[in-house]
C-alpha cells in the first residue's frame, strides 16, 4: 500500500469532547424518536433516523476522521472539511426534522422545566425565525464564507487552534440558518412562497463559484502555511489550491442546484408543500407539553439492584451480610495483629495501609456508585452476636442519649486525634482504636436492645449515613399498596427467622438513608417480598419536607444538623491538614508557640474548624437568610434546615481526598501483604517489592476527576439550598434574599476546596520516593 | 370472535418484555459508550498534531519538516513533530530514526533527548517527540534523522513563554458549574417573568 495513503487511513485524532457530545446528541434522538414513532410511525419514518444520524456522522467525519489532520498540510482536504460542515452536515440535521425528536427524548424534568420555558418564550423564537429568513441567512452564510477566507484570517486560523474552532463553529452555526429555509424541517411554517428560493439558492451559488474560480485560477498561492508546507504525495501548493477550489467548485454547486432542480419540479407538480401538515405543529407541541397530563402514570420500575440476576440472588440470600462481613473480620484481625505485632511503619504495615489508604477510599467510592455498602459489611457488630448470647441485651438505651450529640463529639475526638497522634503513621494505636471498637460493639449491643451502638455511637456509622444521604440507591417499599395492606410490619417486627429492622426504621416510611445500615434484614423479613434497593435522586432527602420515620422533620433535629456540618466542614479541615501550606503553617505556629503551648496548635485547629468555624459561618449565613428574606422562621430553624444543603459540597470534598490516597496508592498494600505472609511464614507471597509502597505523582486526569467531583457538590449543594428556599416562602423575591448568603457560603467552600485541590498534597501511609 | 375495532393490537406480554431487553441492551451499549468517552475526557491526550511549520530543510537524500505545538511556544508540555521525506519522491519514510534534543541557551541546565515516533504522532507522516520543558526563555532544539548514508542534525532556537498560569489550564474544569448556575438563574428569571409561571410552579421541580 501506498505509505501515504496508510498514513492517512491510521491517523485519526483524539476528540473526545466532540464524541461525547455527538454521542450524547444521538442517544438524546433517538430516545425521542422511538417515543414519536410509536405515536405517528408515517411522519417519523426511518429517513429521518437515518438523515439525522447521518448529519453527525458527517462532522465526525470533518472534525474526528483523517481529514482534520491533514487538512494542515492540504488546502484541499481542508476544503473538503468545509464542504462537509457547509454542505453535507447541516442538511441532513435539518431533514432528520430534529426539534420534535430531540426535545422529546430529554428527560421529562429537563424537557417540562427547562427546554419548553426557555422554547416558550417569544423573542427567541422571533430571533430565530428573523436569522432563518432568506434575506439575513444568505448574506451570513455569504459572508462567513467570504470572511474566513481570507488570506489574513485562513493563516490565523491554521496557526491558532482558538481561531481553528471559531471557524468551523462559524461554518456550521451559518450553514445551519441557511439550509433552514431550503430544508424547511418540520414543525416550521411556511412563511414565503417556495419559487423564492429559487434566486436563493442561485445567488448561493454564484458567490461560491465566483470564489472558487478565483482560488482555481489564481497565478499564486493564497495561503502562506500551505506554501511552506511540505509537499505530501508531491502536489505542489498551486496544484494544490486549484484543486481545493474545483472541489468547492463543482461539489459545492451540486450541493446547490440539486436542492434547486428537486425544489422547481415539487413547485412545478403541485407537491411542493402541505399546509394541512405543518398546520399540525402547535397541536403536537401542545401535545408533548401535556402529555404527561393526559396519558395515565405508567408504573415505570425505577433500577432495583436486587432485580441484578447474581448480585440480585446474592443480597437476597439471608447469609449474605456474614459472608460479607467475614472476609471483613479476617482482614481486621490480620490488620489487629499487624499493628501490635508487626514493623511500627505505618507504610509497611497493614494497620497504616489497608484503613488509611484502602478502607477510606473504597468506603467514599462506594458510598458514590451505591450506597452504604460499608455498614453492609462492617466486621464490628459481628461479635455483637455473641455479646447478645452471653449479656442480657435486655436494657433500652438511655433516653437522654438517644440523639446524635454523643456521635458528634466523639467524631471531633476522631478528626482530632487522627492528626494529634498521626493515625495514619502509628499501627500499634490503630490496632488498638479497631481492638476498642469491637469492644464497644459487643458491650453496648450486648447490654441494651436495638442497634444502640450504630445508630447513637458509631462515628463511622454517622458519617456513613449522612453521606448516604446523597448516595443514588435506596432500600425502599417497591410498591407502597403493598405496605398499607400489610398488617403484619415483619420488616421491623420481624418473623421468627429474620429480625426486624434493628435501627427501628419502618420501610413504608423510610424516606432517605439516614440511620440504614444496608443490613437488608427488612428485604429478608418482608413476606411480600416488596423491599428493595432503588436508585433514587441523589440528596432528594435533603429538601424533602416528609418527616423521616423514627428520626421526624429534619429542621427539627438540631443534633443531625450539627452531625452534617461538623461532617462537611471536617472534610476541608481534614483535607487542608495535609496540604503543604497549611502543614507550614501549624509548625510555624508551633514553634512560636513554644515547647509548652505547641500541644496546643491542633487541638486549637480542629477547634477552629469544627466548632468555631462552623457557628460563625453557618450562623451569619442563618442571620444574613433570616434578615434579608424577613421570614417567620426562627434563626435556629433557618440554620438547621440549610446545614442539610451542604452536605453534598462535603461529601464531594471527602470523595476527591480520599480518592485521591487512594488512586495514588492504591498498589501500597501489596509489599505489605507479602511482608505480612514473609513474617507469618507463608513464602508463596514472594519478596516484598518496597516500590510499589512509594505514591506514584498523581496524573491529570485525577486532578480533573477531583474537581469534578466538587463540581457537581457545589451544584447539588446549592440546587439543595434552592429547594430549601424556595419551600417555605410563596415570594420569589423573599426566596432569593434566603437562598443568597447560603449561597455566597457554599461558593466560598467550593474554591476553599479548589484550593486545597491544587496544592501538594502529603502522601501519607506511603514511602517517600518515585 | 372479537369484531375488528382498527386499533393496533396490543403488544403480548412476551413481545413486551423482548422489547423491554432489546431496549436495555441499547441502553447498556450506549451507556458503556459514553462511559468510555468519559474516561477519556479525563484524560489530556499526549498526541502530537503538527501545529506551527518552524523549518524544512535537506541532509543527505532526505527532506526533514519540523513543526511544533503549541503556537506560541510556551514552558510546560512541548511537541515536536517531524516530517522525514525522501527528497527525490517524496514519499514519507516512516521508519526512520529521528531524536530530537531541547537544550536551554540561557541558562546552564541539562538538555532533554528524545525519540521521535509514529506512534506519539496524530497524523501518521510525522513522527512526534513530546517534551516537558521546565522553564521559560531560548531553547535550541536539534533534530537527528538517522540515515546510515549521510547522517545528519538540524536545528533551530525558539523563544519559550512562561507557562501558562495552572487556572487556565483547569479553567474548564473549574468554570462549567458556573455556566450551568448562569443558565439556572436565567431560567429562573424567565419562569418569573412570564405570567403563566409563577412560584407555584418552580415549586413542583
Amino acid at each position: 500500500m501506498n505509505p501515504t495513503f496508510e498514513a492517512v487511513l491510521r491517523s485519526w485524532p483524539s476528540e473526545p469532547w466532540l464524541s461525547a457530545a455527538l454521542l450524547a446528541t444521538a442517544g438524546v434522538y433517538l430516545r425521542g424518536w422511538l417515543a414519536l414513532r410509536g405515536r405517528d410511525p408515517e411522519r417519523w419514518h426511518a429517513g429521518r433516523l437515518a438523515a439525522f444520524m447521518a448529519g453527525l456522522g458527517t462532522i465526525f467525519l470533518a472534525l474526528a476522521s483523517p481529514i482534520e489532520p491533514f487538512s494542515g498540510l492540504l488546502l484541499q482536504v481542508h476544503m473538503l472539511q468545509h464542504l462537509l460542515l457547509m454542505m453535507a452536515a447541516p442538511p441532513l440535521i435539518w431533514l432528520g426534522a430534529p426539534f420534535f425528536p430531540l426535545l422529546r427524548g430529554l428527560p421529562a424534568v429537563v424537557r417540562r422545566d427547562w427546554a419548553a420555558p426557555v422554547l416558550r418564550v417569544r423573542w427567541l423564537r422571533r430571533g430565530f425565525e428573523r436569522l432563518t429568513h432568506p434575506c439575513v441567512a444568505l448574506p451570513l452564510f455569504a459572508g462567513a464564507t467570504w470572511l474566513w477566507h481570507a488570506p489574513a484570517v485562513y493563516e490565523a486560523a491554521l496557526e491558532r487552534d482558538a481561531w481553528h474552532y471559531l471557524q468551523h463553529a462559524c461554518f456550521l452555526a451559518t450553514a445551519l440558518l441557511f439550509w433552514h429555509p431550503v430544508v424547511r424541517p418540520y414543525p416550521s411554517r411556511p412563511r414565503w412562497s417556495r419559487w423564492l428560493l429559487v434566486p436563493y439558492l442561485i445567488a448561493a451559488d454564484l458567490q461560491n463559484t465566483v470564489l472558487a474560480a478565483l482560488l482555481t485560477f489564481s497565478g499564486h498561492v493564497w495561503y502562506p502555511h500551505y506554501a511552506e508546507a511540505p509537499r505530501v504525495a508531491g502536489v505542489s501548493a498551486l496544484a494544490d489550491q486549484a484543486a481545493g477550489g474545483a472541489l468547492m467548485w463543482a461539489p459545492g454547486s451540486l450541493a446547490y442546484l440539486g436542492p434547486l432542480f428537486a425544489i422547481g419540479l415539487a413547485q412545478l407538480c403541485g407537491t411542493g408543500e402541505r399546509r394541512g401538515k405543518a398546520s399540525d405543529a402547535p397541536r403536537q407541541a401542545r401535545r408533548l407539553q401535556g402529555e404527561r397530563a393526559a396519558r395515565p402514570k405508567r408504573g415505570a420500575a425505577p433500577f432495583d439492584v436486587l432485580r441484578i440476576p447474581l448480585l440480585g440472588r446474592f443480597l437476597r440470600w439471608p447469609r449474605a451480610r456474614i459472608a460479607l462481613q467475614l472476609p471483613m473480620l479476617v482482614v481486621a484481625a490480620a490488620m489487629i495483629y499487624d499493628g501490635l505485632r508487626g514493623p511500627q511503619i505505618g507504610p509497611m504495615n497493614l494497620a497504616g495501609v489497608l484503613p488509611w489508604i484502602h478502607w477510606r477510599g473504597l468506603l467514599v467510592i462506594g458510598l458514590f456508585a451505591a450506597g452504604n455498602v460499608a455498614c453492609m459489611a462492617c466486621p464490628f457488630t459481628v461479635p455483637r452476636r455473641l455479646g447478645r448470647r452471653w449479656l442480657p441485651a435486655a436494657w433500652n438505651w438511655p433516653r437522654r442519649l438517644r440523639s446524635k450529640w454523643l456521635a458528634v463529639s466523639l467524631l471531633a475526638t476522631f478528626f482530632w486525634a487522627y492528626e494529634q497522634f498521626a493515625l495514619w503513621d502509628n499501627p500499634w494505636r490503630t490496632a488498638w482504636i479497631a481492638i476498642a471498637y469491637f469492644a464497644a460493639a459487643f458491650v453496648v449491643d450486648g447490654l441494651f436492645r436495638g442497634a444502640s451502638f450504630c445508630k447513637y455511637l458509631c462515628p463511622i456509622g454517622q458519617f456513613n449515613f449522612v453521606q448516604s444521604l446523597v448516595s443514588p440507591l435506596e432500600v425502599k417499599v417497591r410498591e407502597a399498596e403493598v405496605c398499607a395492606a400489610c398488617h403484619t410490619k415483619e420488616c421491623i417486627r420481624g418473623s421468627p427467622s429474620v429480625p426486624g429492622c434493628e435501627l427501628q426504621l419502618l420501610v413504608p416510611q423510610k424516606s432517605s438513608n439516614m440511620d440504614c445500615t444496608f443490613c437488608l434484614d427488612c428485604v429478608h423479613a418482608c413476606p411480600h417480598a416488596n423491599v428493595g434497593i432503588l436508585a433514587v435522586a441523589p440528596g432528594h432527602a435533603l429538601w424533602s419536607e416528609t418527616p423521616h420515620d423514627s428520626l421526624g422533620r429534619l429542621a427539627g433535629r438540631t443534633d443531625l444538623a450539627a452531625l452534617c456540618v461538623v461532617l462537611v466542614f471536617a472534610a476541608f479541615a481534614n483535607a487542608a491538614g495535609m496540604v503543604a501550606p497549611v502543614v507550614h503553617g501549624l509548625d510555624r505556629l508551633r514553634s512560636a508557640a513554644g515547647p509548652h503551648q505547641a500541644a496546643w496548635v491542633t487541638p486549637g485547629f480542629y477547634l477552629a474548624t469544627l466548632v468555631l468555624g462552623p457557628i460563625v459561618l453557618v450562623g451569619a449565613a442563618a442571620a444574613f437568610s433570616c434578615g434579608l428574606s424577613a421570614g417567620p422562621r426562627a434563626w435556629l430553624h433557618t440554620a438547621r434546615r440549610f446545614a442539610y444543603a451542604l452536605v453534598p459540597l462535603g461529601f464531594s470534598m471527602w470523595l476527591a481526598h480520599y480518592s485521591f490516597h487512594f488512586f495514588t496508592s492504591y498498589d501500597a498494600a501489596l509489599p505489605v501483604i507479602q511482608r505480612f505472609a514473609g513474617d507469618l511464614g507463608l513464602p508463596f507471597a514472594g519478596e516484598p517489592r518496597w516500590v510499589c509502597g512509594c505514591c506514584r505523582p498523581a496524573a491529570d486526569w485525577l486532578l480533573h476527576a477531583e474537581i469534578l467531583a466538587l463540581d457537581f457538590g457545589l451544584l447539588l449543594s446549592l440546587y439543595a439550598s434552592y429547594r430549601i428556599a424556595v419551600s417555605p416562602s410563596q415570594r420569589f423575591w423573599r426566596a432569593v434574599r434566603a437562598l443568597a448568603p447560603w449561597a455566597l457560603l457554599i461558593a466560598l467552600m467550593y474554591f476553599a476546596g479548589i484550593w486545597i485541590l491544587l496544592q501538594p498534597m502529603q502522601m501519607r501511609g506511603t514511602m517517600p520516593g518515585a | 370472535m372479537h369484531p375488528p375495532t382498527g386499533n393496533k393490537p396490543r403488544m403480548t406480554r412476551i413481545a413486551r418484555m423482548k422489547k423491554i431487553r432489546v431496549i436495555r441492551v441499547i441502553r447498556a451499549i450506549c451507556g458503556s459508550c459514553f462511559f468510555l468517552v468519559a474516561l477519556s475526557l479525563l484524560c489530556t491526550s499526549a498526541r502530537g498534531d503538527g501545529g506551527a511549520l518552524r523549518l524544512s530543510q535537506r541532509i543527505g537524500g532526505r527532506m526533514v519538516s519540523v513543526f511544533t505545538s503549541p503556537t506560541p511556544l510556551r514552558a510546560g508540555r512541548v511537541d515536536v513533530s517531524v516530517y522525514v521525506q525522501d527528497a527525490a519522491s517524496a514519499d514519507p519514510i516512516g521508519r526512520a530514526e529521528v531524536f530530537v534534543t531541547a537544550a536551554p541557551l540561557d541558562r546552564h541546565g541539562e538538555s532533554i533527548r528524545r525519540r521521535a515516533t509514529v506512534d506519539q504522532a496524530t497524523n501518521k507522516l510525522f513522527q512526534a517527540a513530546e517534551f516537558d520543558l521546565p522553564e521559560a526563555g531560548r531553547w535550541r532544539f536539534s533534530i537527528e534523522a538517522d540515515d546510515p548514508r549521510q547522517p545528519g542534525t538540524l536545528s533551530f532556537e525558539a523563544d519559550l513563554a512562561g507557562p501558562p498560569p495552572r487556572w487556565r489550564a483547569l479553567a474548564p474544569w473549574i468554570g462549567w458549574p458556573w455556566l450551568v448556575i448562569a443558565a439556572f438563574i436565567s431560567r429562573q428569571f424567565l419562569l418569573h417573568h412570564s405570567s403563566n409561571f409563577r412560584l407555584k410552579r418552580l415549586r413542583k421541580l
